[in-house]
C-alpha cells in the first residue's frame, strides 16, 4: 500500500485501524515542521527531542483511545500539543527563553563582530547563526507566529486559533516579526560595512 | 463667593495623533519582498529529530 498519496486524515484512519505505517508516514511528512518549530523555541536539541517525543506520545494515546476529533486538521492539532508542552516547560522552569546562543555567547556580540577575512563557508555559517540568533531576539509572540507560519506551514486562521488571538493580530505579529528581522539584518549589514 | 472652573485650553486637549499607533514607513509590499528574500535563509534552519527519537515513538506505538 503506497501511503504517500494519502492525505493526513486518511493516514490517521489507517493508523487507528491498526496499520503502524500510517503513523510512520505522518511522522515522515511532518517531523521537520514540528521539530524545527519546537527547536527554535526551546533552543536546545535534547529538550526539543524530548518535547517532540512527548507530543507524539500524546498523539498516539489520543488516536488509540478514539478521542481524536476528525474535523480538525492533523498538523495544527499536533502543533497545538507541542506548543502547549513548550509553554508547560517554560512555566515549570519559570523562565522565558534566554537570549544567548548554544555556546552561551551574547547574541549582540554575534550580530556585531565579524571576521572580515573569513571564507565563504564561514560567512554562510555565521549568517546561519546570526539568523537563528535574530529569531531568538524577537518577542515571543512574534517568534511563535513566524515559526508556525514559516516552519509549521500553518494558516493564519490556524495560528490564530492555536494562540487564542484574532487573525488580524496573528497577521500583525507576523508583519512585526519580519519588520524586526529586517531591521536587525540592516543593522548587521551596517556593522559589517563598518 | 468665588467661582472656579477648569478652562479648556490646548494643554488639556488630546492632539489629533495622540492615540494613533506609531507606524514606520515600511509598506506591506516591502515586508512581502523581504519575506520572499529571506525564505531560503530561513529554510536553512530546518532540522529533523534524530532517528532514535522517531524509532522510540514508533516502538511506543507498537507496544500498545
Amino acid at each position: 500500500m503506497n501511503l504517500q498519496s494519502y492525505n493526513d486524515q486518511d493516514l490517521v484512519k489507517v493508523y487507528i485501524a491498526g496499520n503502524e505505517n500510517g503513523l510512520q508516514e505522518l511522522l515522515r511528512r511532518h517531523k521537520s515542521k514540528i521539530y524545527t518549530s519546537i527547536y527554535l523555541l526551546v533552543k536546545d536539541q535534547y529538550l526539543a527531542e524530548d518535547i517532540f517525543q512527548d507530543a507524539f506520545i500524546k498523539v498516539i494515546n489520543t488516536l488509540r483511545s478514539g478521542r481524536y476529533n476528525e474535523e480538525g486538521k492533523f498538523l495544527p492539532w499536533v502543533m497545538r500539543i507541542a506548543h502547549n508542552l513548550v509553554i508547560d516547560y517554560f512555566r515549570r522552569e519559570k523562565r522565558t527563553p534566554i537570549i544567548t546562543s548554544a555556546d552561551g555567547m551574547d547574541v549582540f556580540n554575534m550580530l556585531h563582530f565579524y571576521d572580515e577575512s573569513a571564507e565563504d563557508k564561514m560567512l554562510r555559517d555565521q549568517t546561519h547563526k546570526d539568523l537563528k540568533a535574530m529569531i531568538h531576539l524577537l518577542p515571543d509572540e512574534q517568534k511563535e507566529v513566524l515559526l508556525m507560519r514559516h516552519y509549521a506551514d500553518l494558516s493564519f486562521k490556524e495560528i490564530a486559533d492555536l494562540t487564542d488571538v484574532s487573525i488580524n493580530t496573528a497577521l500583525g505579529r507576523m508583519r512585526y516579526a519580519l519588520s524586526n528581522l529586517r531591521k536587525m539584518l540592516k543593522t548587521k549589514e551596517m556593522t559589517y560595512k563598518g | 463667593m468665588t467661582k472656579t472652573s477648569t478652562s479648556k485650553n490646548n494643554v488639556n486637549l488630546p492632539t489629533p495623533n495622540m492615540f494613533q499607533p506609531i507606524t514606520d514607513m515600511e509598506s506591506d509590499a516591502e515586508i512581502d519582498l523581504f519575506y520572499d528574500q529571506i525564505k531560503s535563509k530561513l529554510d536553512t534552519l530546518v532540522k529533523d529529530p534524530q532517528d532514535e527519537t522517531i524509532n522510540k515513538i514508533l516502538a511506543y506505538s507498537r507496544s500498545l
